[in-house]
C-alpha cells in the first residue's frame, strides 16, 4: 500500500481506538494489530502527531506502581473520524463506477 | 539488550534534540516494553519486540526535523599514538611519494606544451618557407622556386598534423588529470563514510 496513504489511514485508526474510550500506547497496538499491521516505532510518531493537531489529549496516571500515559480523544478527533467516513462512502461510489464498467465490457 | 541499554543508548542517540522531545519518546519506549513484560515477556525479548534502536532513533530524528545520526567511529587512543608515533617515517615518505607524482604529472604536461611550442614553430616556419619562392622567381631559378615550395608544402603538412594531432592528446590528458582526482577524492571520502 501507498506509504502515505497507509499514515493517514492509521492515523484514523488509532483515533478509532481510542474514540470510546481512553486507551494507552500498548492497547491500541494489541486492539489495531489485527486489522493492520502496527508496530511501537510507527504509533510513537502518529500519536505525537495527533497530540500536536489537537486530535487527542494526554494524561498520566498511575498503573502497578510505574506511570503510564492515557490518551482521549477530543471533539476535534471525532470530526477527523466522520470526515474519514464521509471521504471513503465517496470513494466507494468511485470504486463501484469503475468495477460496475468493467462488467459490462465483459 | 536489557531495558535500561535500550534506554541509554536511544537517550545517546537523540541527545542533540530538546530536552521534551528527549523525555517524551524515553517515557515512551519505557511503557511500551514494561507493558510488554507484563504480559509475561521476558526483558529482553520486549527490547527485541520494540524494534532496533537505531531505527527507532531515525525515525524520532525524522520527525522532529533532526538529520539521521551517524554513529560516531570510536578512535581508538592508541593506535592515534602509533600514528603519532610513525610520523618521522611515513610522512617523509608521503611527501617522496607525492612529490613523484607530481613531478609525473608536470612532466606530461611540458611534454604536451612542448608538442604545441613545436607545432607552433613548424606553423611559423611554414608560413616564412612559403613566401621564399618569392625570392627566387626575381633570379630566374625556377626549379629552386619549385623545390622551396614543395618543402614549404611538407612542412605546412606536418604542422596541420601536429596539430590535429595535438586536440586527442590534451583531451586525453585533461581526462586523465579528471580521473585521478576522483580517484583521490573517493580514497578519502570512502573513509570517513564508514559507519
Amino acid at each position: 500500500m501507498d506509504i502515505q496513504l497507509k499514515r493517514g489511514l492509521l492515523d484514523v485508526c488509532v483515533l478509532a481506538a481510542i474514540q470510546n474510550e481512553d486507551s494507552y500506547g500498548y492497547q491500541i497496538i494489541k486492539d489495531i494489530k489485527p486489522f493492520v499491521e502496527i508496530s511501537e516505532s510507527t504509533l510513537y510518531p502518529i500519536l505525537r502527531r495527533l497530540e500536536n493537531a489537537q486530535l487527542l489529549t494526554v494524561r498520566t496516571a498511575e498503573h502497578n506502581g510505574r506511570l503510564r500515559k492515557y490518551y482521549r480523544i477530543t471533539p476535534l478527533g471525532k470530526q477527523r473520524i466522520e470526515d474519514f467516513k464521509n471521504e471513503w462512502k465517496e470513494l466507494l461510489s468511485i470504486y463501484q463506477f469503475i468495477t460496475g464498467k468493467e462488467e459490462r465490457h465483459e | 539488550m536489557n531495558k535500561q541499554d535500550f534506554l541509554a543508548a536511544l537517550r545517546g542517540l537523540l541527545n542533540d534534540l530538546p530536552a521534551e522531545d528527549i523525555r517524551r519518546s524515553l517515557d515512551f519506549y519505557a511503557e511500551m516494553i514494561d507493558d510488554h513484560m507484563e504480559e509475561g515477556m521476558a526483558e529482553e525479548d520486549a527490547v527485541a519486540a520494540v524494534g532496533p534502536v537505531e531505527q527507532i532513533a531515525d525515525q524520532i530524528r525524522g520527525d522532529a526535523g533532526a538529520a539521521p545520526r551517524k554513529p560516531k567511529r570510536k578512535v581508538k587512543p592508541w593506535s592515534l599514538a602509533l600514528i603519532l608515533l610513525g610520523l618521522p617515517l611515513w610522512l617523509p615518505l608521503l611527501l617522496a611519494a607525492a612529490s613523484v607524482i607530481i613531478s609525473a604529472y608536470v612532466s606530461i604536461w611540458a611534454v604536451v606544451i612542448s608538442l604545441y611550442a613545436t607545432a607552433v614553430a613548424l606553423g611559423i616556419s611554414s608560413i616564412v618557407v612559403f613566401l621564399m619562392p618569392l625570392l627566387y622567381i626575381p633570379t630566374g631559378n625556377m626549379a629552386g622556386a619549385c623545390l622551396i615550395l614543395g618543402a614549404a608544402m611538407v612542412l605546412t603538412g606536418i604542422t596541420i598534423l601536429l596539430f590535429v594531432g595535438l586536440k586527442p592528446i590534451t583531451k586525453g590528458t585533461v581526462w586523465l588529470t579528471k580521473k585521478s582526482f576522483v580517484w583521490l577524492k573517493r580514497l578519502f571520502i570512502r573513509k570517513e563514510a564508514t559507519r
